[in-house]
C-alpha cells in the first residue's frame, strides 16, 4: 500500500485559515476519500486533527441552532425563531373521543424541517463534509410514534432509525441513549411517564450533546411539570376541505414570549410532490371556545 | 508401527509403517497375524480425525514457507463427512504454494532442501508446475532427496512412467483402465482426451489435465487459527461484587489486547463465571458488528454487568471472542461516504451496536419502500444491522400525497361496525374501540386490488378493498375500507 503523508499546505486546510474559503469542502472530500481508501494517512498533527477538533465541538457550535417551522408566525412565537435544538420538547394530541394516543403529523413535519436546514445551512456545510455522511439519524422510538414509511421522503427515510423498545424501561434507556449519540441528532418518542427529574436528566443530556428530542407524550401529563422547552397541544379541526386541520396550541415556552398561543394548520404537499411538506396557516386563530361553536356551526 | 481399526469384532491393521510394511505386513490384516510378523510393533488404535488434525497443525507450521498452504481437499470432505476412514492414506499430505517464494531462499532447489530439512528428511517432496503433478510425483517418484521439476515441458516425461493412480482418480475408473491394458500415465496420453472421457468418466481426463496443467486447480488452504480468550482463576474465590466487576472489565481488556495485537476484531463474546458450587453464569454478547474498542464495549457491557447479580464465591471467570473478523484500518474522524457503498462509520457501528445488544437486532430497524400498491406491502422493516440492499427501485415506486394515504397506520386493520345509508359510499356512522363517531363527510372508493402477480391471492392482502377517507365529527380523518368478499369495515389508518 502506498502511503503519502499530504502536505500542510493545501489551500483550504490551513489551520490558521478558519472558516474555510469556499473550495475547502470539494479539497477535504477528495482528501476524504483517500484517506478513506487507505493511500493518504493523516499525520499525528496536521490540520485534519484541529478540523475534527472543531467537529467535535460541533454541539457548542449549534447551540443557537433552531428547527423552523417555516412558517413566521409559529417561528416569531418562539424565542430562537424556531425549535431550539439541544432541547425537549412535548407534543401532546389531544383527540377529542381519547382513542388515538399520538400525533405524528407535525414531528414528521418537523424531522423533514431539521434535516433540511441542517443540509442547506451554509455554516455547518464544512462541518457535514468534515464528520461524513449520513452525518443526520433521526431516531424514532416506540411504535406509536412511527408515520407510515411512505409518508416520509426518501432523503428522509435513510436517516431514519425506527426502533421499538418492548417496555418503557427500555423506551427511557432508548431515549437517553439516542441524546447521547454522536450521530443522531433527532429524537422522536413515545414517551412514558415522566417524572420532572428525569425530564432534566434527559434535557441535559439534549443540552450536552445538542440533540433534539421531540416527544410524545400522553394527554394526562400535560399538567405534569416537566423541564422541557416546549410544550405543544394539537387537536383535530373539522375541515371544509378534504385536507386534515389541526388546531396547533403553543401550551408553554421557556424564555419564549406569547404563551398560550393556537394556530389552525394543515399540512400540504407543495406540487402533488411527496418530497416536500409544508405548514400552511389557516386564516383563523383558534381558542377553545370559538372552536366549538366553529364545529356547530359548519356541520350543525 | 501399526494402527489397528475394529472390522467385525476383530482388531485388523489400517496402517503400518515402511518396516512393518517390509516385514510382510499389509493393511487389512488381523492384528496377531501382524504382530507375528513384526514383532515389538507399537500398537496404536487408527484414529484417522485426531490424525487429521495433527496434519493440519502441521500444515499450518508450514505457512513459514509460503502464506499458502493446503491440504487435499478429500481430507476436508471426509472430515466433514465423517468418511476420513475410507480416504486413502495417500491424501495425507501438505500441499505448498511456493509462486514467488523462492527467491527467499535462493532458488527453487534450494527452498526443496530446506522443507526437507524441515520435516527431518522424512517428508517424500515434489516440486512440480501444478498441483496434481507434484501430487503424483511425491507419491510415486521421490526417494530420498526431493524431485523437482520446474518447466511444463518437463511435466510429461517425468509423469509418464507413473502408474495411472498417481492421477487421484477413483478405483472403480482404475479398474477399467486396468481392463484394458493401460498401466501408467504414459499410455493415457496417446490416446484422444474425448475418447478417454467417454470410455472411463470424465474424471480421469479432468485430472489428466491437472495435471498437466491445462486447467487449474483449487488449493484448500489451511489457515492459523488462534484462540482469543482471557480467564482467570481466583484462590481464594472473590465475593466482594466490586473486585469481580474489575476482573471482568480487565479480562474483557486482556481479550480486546490480544485482539488488537493480530488486529482483529470480534463480533460475539462469551462471558462466563462460575462459583464455587460449580453453578456456571453465561453471558452472550452478540454484536452487530465487530469490535475492538474497550470503550465501546465497556459502554455494552456495563448495563449488561450491573443487571447481573453474583450469588455466592466466584471461582473463575472465562471470557472468549468468537467470530473474529480482521480489523479494517480507517481513520475514526474523517471517514466520510459521500458515495452509497462506502463502509458504515465507526460511530454509526457503534451506535446500532449499542442498541441492539439491550434491545434485540429485530427491534432495531431502517424502512424501505417497496414497489407495491396495498398499503401493508409498500414498504417494509428490516434489521438496520442487516446489510442494506440498496437497489435503485425507488423510481417504480408508487408515489402518494399526503392527502392520498394516511400519517398514521394500525398494525393490523381493526374491525369497526358501520352503518352506511348507500352501498359504495362512506358509512354514517362507525363504531372503534367501543367509541361511536358520526362521519361528516368522506371521499372514496379507492379500489385496491389483489396484485395478480403476487402469487397467494387467498392470504389477507389479496382481498379486494375500496378505501374511504372519511372525517368524523371531531374533525379526525379516518382512513377505512371494505372487505369485498366478507363485506365487513376495517379501520385502518388515520391522518394524526
Amino acid at each position: 500500500m502506498k502511503t503519502i503523508l499530504y502536505s500542510n499546505t493545501i489551500k483550504g486546510l490551513d489551520e490558521h485559515s478558519t472558516p474555510p474559503s469556499s473550495t475547502s469542502p470539494a479539497i477535504a472530500r477528495g482528501l476524504n476519500e483517500l484517506i478513506s481508501q487507505g493511500i493518504v494517512w493523516k499525520g499525528e498533527s496536521t490540520p485534519v486533527d484541529n478540523l475534527w477538533k472543531t467537529c467535535s465541538q460541533r454541539p457548542q457550535q449549534h447551540r443557537n441552532a433552531v428547527i423552523p417551522f417555516n412558517v413566521e408566525e409559529i417561528d416569531g412565537a418562539l424565542s430562537g425563531g424556531g425549535l431550539a435544538c439541544g432541547a425537549l420538547h412535548e407534543f401532546y394530541y389531544k383527540d377529542p373521543s381519547r382513542n388515538i394516543a399520538t400525533s405524528v403529523a407535525i414531528p414528521t413535519l418537523l424531522a423533514r424541517n431539521a434535516i433540511d436546514a441542517y443540509y442547506t445551512s451554509p455554516t455547518s456545510a464544512w462541518d457535514k463534509v468534515a464528520s461524513g455522511a449520513p452525518p443526520f439519524f433521526i431516531a424514532w422510538i416506540g411504535r406509536r410514534s412511527w408515520p407510515t414509511p411512505f409518508s416520509l421522503p426518501q432523503r428522509l427515510l435513510s436517516s431514519c432509525l425506527f426502533i421499538d423498545p418492548p417496555n418503557e424501561k427500555l423506551t427511557l434507556w432508548a431515549i437517553e441513549t439516542a441524546l447521547r449519540s454522536p450521530l443522531i441528532k433527532l429524537v422522536i418518542a413515545d414517551s412514558p411517564r415522566l417524572p420532572l427529574k428525569t425530564t432534566r436528566r434527559l434535557s441535559l443530556r439534549a443540552h450536552a450533546n445538542g440533540t433534539t428530542a421531540l416527544l410524545l407524550r400522553s394527554l394526562q401529563d400535560l399538567s405534569m411539570p416537566s423541564s422541557s422547552a416546549t410544550k405543544w397541544a394539537l387537536a383535530p379541526l373539522p375541515s371544509s376541505n378534504l385536507h386534515p386541520t389541526w388546531s396547533l396550541t403553543l401550551e408553554r415556552s421557556k424564555g419564549g414570549s406569547i404563551p398560550h398561543s393556537s394556530w389552525a394548520i394543515s399540512l400540504e404537499n407543495e406540487y402533488e410532490d411527496r418530497e416536500t411538506l409544508s405548514l400552511r396557516l389557516l386564516p383563523r386563530v383558534v381558542d377553545t371556545d370559538h372552536e366549538e361553536k366553529f364545529k356547530v356551526q359548519r356541520f350543525g | 508401527m501399526l494402527l489397528t481399526s475394529t472390522v467385525a469384532n476383530h482388531l485388523v491393521v489400517a496402517r503400518c509403517c515402511a518396516s512393518a510394511m517390509h516385514a510382510g505386513v499389509r493393511p487389512g490384516m488381523a492384528l496377531p497375524l501382524a504382530v507375528a510378523f513384526s514383532p515389538g510393533a507399537y500398537v496404536e488404535p487408527f484414529d484417522p480425525v485426531r490424525d487429521c488434525r495433527a496434519l493440519y497443525k502441521l500444515a499450518v507450521r508450514c505457512l513459514e514457507f509460503s502464506p499458502l498452504v493446503g491440504l487435499d481437499h478429500e481430507l476436508f470432505v471426509g472430515r466433514s463427512q465423517g468418511t476420513l476412514e475410507d480416504v486413502s492414506q495417500l491424501h495425507y499430505g501438505i500441499t505448498i504454494d511456493l509462486t514467488g517464494t523462492d527467491k527467499l531462499h535462493g532458488d527453487v532447489t534450494k527452498l526443496a532442501l530446506h522443507i526437507h530439512a524441515f520435516f527431518k528428511g522424512t517428508a517424500a517432496i515434489a516440486v512440480a508446475p501444478t498441483l496434481g503433478s507434484a501430487w503424483a510425483l511425491s507419491r510415486y517418484s521421490v526417494a530420498g532427496a526431493p524431485r523437482v521439476v520446474i518447466n511444463r515441458q518437463e511435466i510429461v516425461p517425468a509423469l509418464s512412467p507413473l502408474p495411472l493412480a498417481a492421477l487421484r482418480i477413483p478405483t472403480a475408473s482404475l479398474d477399467l483402465l486396468r481392463d484394458v491394458g493401460m498401466s501408467s500415465i504414459g499410455d493415457l496420453t496417446y490416446l484422444p482426451r474425448y475418447t478417454i472421457a467417454q470410455r472411463f468418466g470424465k474424471f480421469v481426463t479432468y485430472r489428466l489435465e491437472q495435471a498437466f496443467g491445462d486447467i487449474e486447480e483449487r488449493l484448500h488452504t489451511v489457515e492459523e487459527t488462534k484462540r482469543y480468550n482471557a480467564s482467570r482463576i481466583f484462590e481464594p474465590p472473590l465475593t466482594h461484587r466490586k473486585s469481580i466487576v474489575i476482573s471482568i472489565y480487565s479480562l474483557f481488556q486482556a481479550v480486546i489486547n490480544k485482539l488488537k495485537s493480530n488486529k482483529r476484531s470480534a463480533k460475539y463474546f462469551h462471558l462466563s463465571i462460575q462459583d464455587t458450587a460449580k453453578a456456571v453464569i453465561y453471558r452472550e454478547l452478540s454484536l452487530a458488528s465487530a469490535t475492538d474498542d474497550i470503550g465501546h464495549l465497556t459502554t455494552i457491557i456495563e448495563p449488561i454487568i450491573d443487571g447481573m447479580n453474583f450469588s455466592g464465591e466466584i471461582r473463575e471467570i472465562t471470557i472468549t471472542a468468537r467470530q473474529i473478523e480482521a480489523t479494517r484500518s480507517e481513520q475514526k474522524s474523517l471517514s466520510p461516504s459521500p458515495h452509497k457503498d462506502a463502509p458504515d462509520s465507526r460511530e454509526k457501528k457503534e451506535l446500532l451496536n449499542t442498541f441492539s445488544v439491550r434491545i434485540g437486532k429485530e427491534r432495531l430497524l431502517f424502512a424501505k419502500l417497496n414497489q407495491s400498491y396495498i398499503p401493508e406491502k409498500s414498504f417494509s422493516y428490516h434489521s438496520a444491522t442487516d446489510a442494506m440492499s440498496t437497489s435503485n427501485v425507488h423510481e417504480s415506486i408508487p408515489h402518494y400525497t399526503l392527502h392520498e394515504r394516511p400519517s398514521y397506520l394500525l398494525a393490523d386493520p381493526e374491525e369497526i361496525t358501520t352503518i352506511s345509508m348507500l352501498p359504495d359510499k362512506p358509512p354514517s356512522f362507525i363504531q372503534w374501540r367501543g367509541k361511536k363517531l358520526k362521519i361528516l363527510t368522506g371521499i372514496g372508493p379507492e379500489r385496491i386490488s389483489p396484485e395478480w402477480w403476487g402469487g397467494n391471492l387467498a392470504k389477507d392482502v389479496g382481498i379486494t378493498r375500496d378505501y374511504f377517507k372519511v372525517q368524523d365529527e371531531c374533525g379526525r380523518w379516518l382512513w377505512v375500507f371494505r372487505d369485498q368478499t366478507t363485506h365487513t369495515w376495517f379501520l385502518h389508518g388515520m391522518w394524526v
